[in-house]
């Protein structure tokens, strides 16, 4: 049975659909039935940029998840799946090849709705001389909930029997030369989240092109803007909890508002930098001990999760740990609700606002500046990988992943400001060096953390399956550390080396 | 896949109406399910309202020149395809015939459709032949339709001995009643008797009713307008005792 998915403009419906269709065949309409879909993606359009998607499409007791879109490959792909509510992860999808698309798509990201369109079904059949059906035909009258109801392109699924594709081919060029057509089915997913006020694959934050003119103030303002915009974007997923991201978002932004600080706050006036650099430092206090719980319950929870161990001798763990975030959260949350909180954001926005509006008289931030401070990032680092091997401890590399991240911070903040080609090729190399530096610091925290997990269940008198599964879990994790600093030593050597230095040297932006 | 012929030397002993039905409640069930109309005349293609012809005739399909793919039409009804029946299936026997491992070659034919369909149903022209054979070796099981008389009972050893002749692989051989007349004594007492004295055949049967003749008036299974009727009770009887998942088929 093969299926084609034609688009029509909203001002089409099932009426013309039947009087195309009727020109050529006998029709036979049944009763219209309701239903609803779902259009999700997750906060960062993942799954739009990647080229699909994924409805949630519900009728009476039936519900399915379909995949499409132009990079989906051939048929949508359709699995009979009630998900309870959205948001949700990956992992709340059954086993099955649609689940394992979208996680290479999204990873650990909570799918979202992005917008839910109403829809009224008119089942059509095709007949012959002898009232057999030939093809089937469904008219979809779609309207997006809410937002006034708003019409919205109609769709019509035409279903060949098999035997006859000619007659589907038919009902289709009957259909295409009769009604204005639209040129995806995809495009009904896209223009519901317009209409829903969304812009699919849009940062929700967008990145700021600087004025090389502007004061350096000015700049470094617009630059620390942007990131507190993000900050305060995805606090309300924090919140909500949906998905680890939103903590990692906000940590990120944090961090690059220090960092941003620490290199070019001079300036800003320093009085009010100081006292905000603690400040910060106290917000991003809070979040450490959830994400450190949040890349081990990734593991233990996630769609692949499988592949770690036996899931049911861990489950004494997997509870352990998530009782333990409950709380380090409630913590997070607290502070995020705190007065102390929303003072330091008012403040900090009054602030920016003044440095952008009428800072100090400080002279451009130009091309060759940002590049020197670039300069200065590289050589830090590069100071700091020397002696660097496999075996150099954790502790030790801690400053080094401080400097990467420091240099990868001005190189995202002020990327505007850089030559384009050297600012892509060093980015390549810092993000896969940044990349091996994090599982090594996350690795030694997960150990740490399992240690500690495993005294505290052995205290309770938990069984001794689950013992040895953390210890095989912590075994794993170690050996994962010893390929990761493998790795490490490779990628110092590509950062660090003529390449390297070349294309560092190359940031400064010529006009 | 599994592949269920309705099958009996003698004609006009209820086998269409039964593998129509049966192919519906299949396909009902979730199965994907092919009815292969083997009769010329094409009964069961006329009530499921297809036109009783395969490009190239049976030659092209025995000789393999035409996938069997190619031939099969959707029904009205969900996960229900048919193969039709075509006027040259007369001469299956001659095809049949001319090729190598003539009675496999039904068999052969059916394999590629093993990932297509759950349930293969054949219907059968009356006959014990060639094609007879193949069916007898493409089949898990074969349903009998007995009229419920004192030669019912000589038609059933009949076919055991036929199907004991054939070497190799063998079908289980289940036969019920069919077309069973309540009104008349002679039906009702070999209708319970035979059940209890022999293994191979079952309580189950169908009953002689006039809906069940309208099938090829409205050209629908019973099952599909007449759900709650009796027939429909007993067709669904029929499966759940020789085709439901509980009962393994060889």
């Amino acid at each position: 049975m093969t299926r084609r998915e034609l688009v029509f403009s909203a001002a089409g419906d099932a009426g013309q659909v039947f009087a195309a269709l009727s020109s050529r065949y006998t029709v036979n309409a049944a009763p219209a039935t309701s239903g609803s879909w779902t259009c999700l993606d997750t906060p960062d359009w993942l799954l739009h940029r990647a080229g699909l998607t994924l409805r949630d499409a519900r009728s009476g007791r039936k519900a399915e998840l379909v995949l499409g879109g132009a990079d989906a490959g051939g048929d949508p792909l359709i699995e009979q799946a009630r998900v309870r509510a959205w948001p949700a992860s990956v992992a709340a999808l059954p086993p099955c090849q649609l689940r394992e698309r979208v996680a290479a798509a999204v990873g650990v990201r909570a799918l979202v709705p992005m917008a839910q369109v109403d829809v009224r079904s008119i089942p059509m059949s095709i007949l012959d001389a002898d009232d057999k059906t030939l093809v089937r035909v469904r008219v979809d009258q779609q309207r997006l909930h809410g937002k006034g109801n708003q019409p919205l392109p109609l769709r019509v699924l035409i279903t060949a029997l098999r035997g006859y594709e000619d007659d589907a081919g038919r009902c289709a060029a009957l259909l295409t030369a009769s009604l204005p057509q639209l040129e995806t089915s995809d495009a009904t997913a896209t223009i519901a989240m317009t209409v829903a006020g969304h812009e699919p694959g849009r940062e929700t934050v967008p990145r700021i092109e600087l004025d090389p003119t502007a004061p350096a103030a000015q700049s470094v303002a617009r630059v620390l803007h942007r990131l507190i915009d993000v900050a305060t974007t995805v606090v309300p997923g924090v919140m909500a909890d949906i998905d680890p991201e939103y903590l990692h978002d906000l940590r990120t932004s944090l961090r690059a508002t220090r960092s941003v600080l620490g290199q070019a706050g001079d300036v800003l006036p320093s009085a009010q930098v100081e006292a905000f650099g603690d400040e910060f430092q106290w917000l991003a206090s809070l979040t450490s001990p959830v994400r450190d719980l949040d890349v081990l319950l990734l593991m233990l929870t996630g769609h692949d999760a499988t592949q770690i161990g036996d899931l049911d001798a861990l489950a004494p763990l997997t509870r352990y740990l998530t009782t333990r975030r409950t709380r380090v959260l409630r913590t997070l949350r607290d502070g995020l609700e705190s007065a102390r909180y929303g003072q330091l954001i008012a403040n900090w926005r009054t602030t920016l606002a003044q440095a952008e509006v009428s800072g100090p008289a400080t002279a451009p931030l130009t091309a060759p500046f940002i590049a020197e401070l670039a300069q200065h990032a590289y050589h830090r680092i590069r100071t700091e990988a020397e002696g660097v091997t496999a075996q150099t401890a954790a502790t030790e590399l801690h400053q080094l992943r401080k400097h990467c991240k420091q240099m990868r911070y001005l190189l995202d903040g002020f990327a505007t400001g850089y030559s384009p080609a050297p600012l892509r090729r060093t980015l390549k190399v810092l993000k896969r060096l940044q990349d091996s530096l994090g599982s090594i610091q996350d690795s030694t925290v997960q150990r740490a953390i399992l240690t500690g997990a495993a005294t505290a269940l052995a205290g309770r008198g938990t069984g001794a399956e689950t013992m040895l599964q953390i210890g095989a879990l912590r075994d794993r994790i170690a050996e994962c550390d010893a390929a990761g600093r493998e790795d490490l030593v490779e990628r110092l050597v590509a950062f660090c080396g003529k390449t390297g230095r070349a294309n560092a040297r190359a940031l400064e932006r010529r006009t | 896949m599994r592949t269920v012929a309705l099958y009996n030397i003698k004609g006009g002993v209820g086998k269409t109406s039964t593998a129509v039905n049966l192919a519906y409640h299949s396909a009902q069930q979730g199965r994907r399910t092919l009815l292969w109309d083997l009769d010329a005349q094409g009964a069961a293609t006329y009530i499921l309202r297809v036109r009783p012809r395969v490009k190239g005739g049976g030659k092209a399909l025995v000789r393999a020149r035409r996938p069997l793919e190619d031939a099969i039409k959707g029904s009205d009804y969900e996960r229900l395809d048919l193969l039709p029946a075509d006027f040259t299936y007369r001469h299956l026997d001659l095809l049949l015939d001319a090729e190598k491992k003539p009675t496999r070659r039904l068999r052969t034919l059916l394999e590629p459709l093993a990932e297509d369909y759950d349930d293969i149903v054949l219907d059968c022209p009356p006959s014990m032949s060639l094609l007879s054979e193949n069916i007898l070796r493409a089949a898990d099981l074969v349903l009998v339709p007995l009229i419920p008389t004192t030669l019912s009972l000589r038609t059933m050893d009949q076919l055991r001995e036929f199907v004991g002749d054939q070497p190799g692989r063998r079908p289980h051989v289940t036969g019920f009643f069919s077309m069973v007349d309540r009104r008349r004594k002679l039906h009702r007492e070999v209708a319970a008797m035979l059940p209890t004295q022999r293994e191979d055949i079952i309580a189950e049967g169908i009953p002689a009713l006039s809906i069940v003749e309208q099938m090829a008036a409205r050209r629908e299974p019973v099952m599909a307008f007449a759900p709650q009727s009796s027939a429909a009770r007993s067709y669904r009887a029929l499966w759940d005792r020789t085709l439901s998942d509980r009962i393994p088929v060889r």
